[in-house]
């Protein structure tokens, strides 16, 4: 039985850091790391990710991974980058030094791996004890992240077990709109939306694994999300009379569907009316 | 005057700076996460003291909800503009993840932390 696995996928950005936070407060949530712990894996990851963001890719950006495996004694993220590795010429600068102190002092192990070919990757593990975590699987089928995700966008998340993207998919969705410039109203509708969108995930998905690509426009947050069966976005639009499940697709502006490989990926589009009017005047 | 709020004020990951002057101190209250993407914020607000610094800063974490290396950095740098013997940077202290930071980063000693005066 494989433990509960997260994949997040970014651009190396200051902003996005404050997302990778939102997937741990989320996950922690649901698993019941305990405020602690999540303080500790806030603390430490952040400054994995910021390493990736200042250093990675020079004054460029690229991409930006982390990995979450949660097994019944230990949490496991990893770090990694595209980027040319650590280079001999990188200024020796205080807070870096300070970041690494911090990972070493909060993980209970810490590697770091560098190379030129495939950048660099930070491991960390952290120590905890619940037994029960395997017991969130509703299938013991082998459930594997794949790391190639259905669907594209600047962030993509793909979760294993599905359920699990019930508490992460509002706080992470939340952290890229304010990127988009949504209205307070929009932005609360997006708890709605993304827990709408979990739970047909959890009824629907094709496979153990679900993903969701987020992409924040001018005002407009698109949210991609697949494998499901060919049929499911028609399934969601024609709810009628729309009860409780379908709150979702009355707030979100467009709902369609795209089909690759024999699996559907459903594009929720979210647009602020405000923008809207705008575009209208 | 103060310009329009943009829709964005109230995503929980901003930071919020509230400077308030008192007379004899300086008051830069900080709400939210302090962190790679906002500490730029906290060093552009001190960079606008310039060289009128107040004599005496105090930099409210009460409300800080998370803070990593790149936020103590732009402390660190508060501490470095207020060393000169004629200036005082006084800190109140953060929840328990940001005072964690000041302890992992051996920084804990370099600063003086004001608690806050009871029932304020």
């Amino acid at each position: 039985m494989q433990a509960p696995t997260i994949h997040l996928k970014l651009e190396s950005r200051p902003e996005s850091v404050a997302m990778v936070r939102a997937m741990l407060a989320g996950a922690s949530e649901l698993l019941e790391l305990g405020a602690e712990l999540l303080a500790d894996l806030k603390t430490a990851v952040s400054e994995a990710c910021n390493n990736v963001v200042m250093h990675a890719y020079g004054e460029a950006s690229g991409p930006m991974i982390v990995d979450f495996v949660a097994a019944p004694d230990a949490v496991e993220v990893t770090v990694r980058d595209c980027g040319d590795g650590i280079r001999d010429s990188a200024p020796a600068e205080n807070h870096v030094g300070v970041g690494i102190a911090v990972i070493n002092a909060l993980a209970v192990r810490a590697e770091f791996l560098t190379s030129p070919a495939q950048g660099t990757e930070v491991r960390m593990v952290f120590a905890y004890n619940r037994s029960d975590i395997a017991a969130l699987h509703r299938d013991p089928r082998e459930t594997q992240v794949e790391p190639a995700a259905v669907v594209d966008g600047q962030v993509v998340l793909s979760v294993a077990p599905v359920p699990l993207l019930a508490a992460i998919l509002g706080r992470l969705a939340g952290a890229v709109a304010a990127q988009a410039y949504l209205s307070v109203d929009r932005y609360s509708d997006l708890y709605l939306i993304a827990d709408g969108i979990a739970s047909h995930a959890a009824e629907f998905a094709s496979s153990d694994t679900i993903s969701v690509g987020l992409s924040a426009g001018a005002r407009r947050l698109d949210l991609r999300v697949g494998p499901f069966p060919p049929g499911t976005a028609s399934q969601l639009q024609s709810v009628d009379p729309p009860g409780p499940a379908s709150l979702h697709t009355l707030l979100v502006d467009q709902v369609s569907a795209e089909v690759r490989e024999g699996a559907e990926t459903v594009l929720f589009t979210v647009v602020d009316p405000q923008a809207r009017d705008a575009a209208e005047r | 005057m103060a310009e329009p709020t943009p829709p964005d004020a109230v995503i929980p990951t901003r930071l919020e700076i509230s400077p308030t002057s008192k007379a004899d101190a300086t008051v830069l209250a900080l709400c939210g996460e302090l962190d790679i993407a906002s500490a730029p914020g906290l060093e552009r607000a001190l960079d606008e003291f310039g060289a009128s610094i107040p004599r005496r800063l105090v930099i409210d974490l009460t409300d800080v909800t998370f803070m990593d290396s790149t936020g103590l950095r732009a402390l660190l740098l508060a501490r470095q503009r207020t060393e000169d013997g004629d200036h005082e940077l006084l800190l109140r202290p953060g929840p328990r993840q940001v005072q964690r930071v000041f302890e992992l980063s051996g920084t804990l000693e370099r600063f003086n932390f004001q608690n806050p005066p009871a029932g304020a």
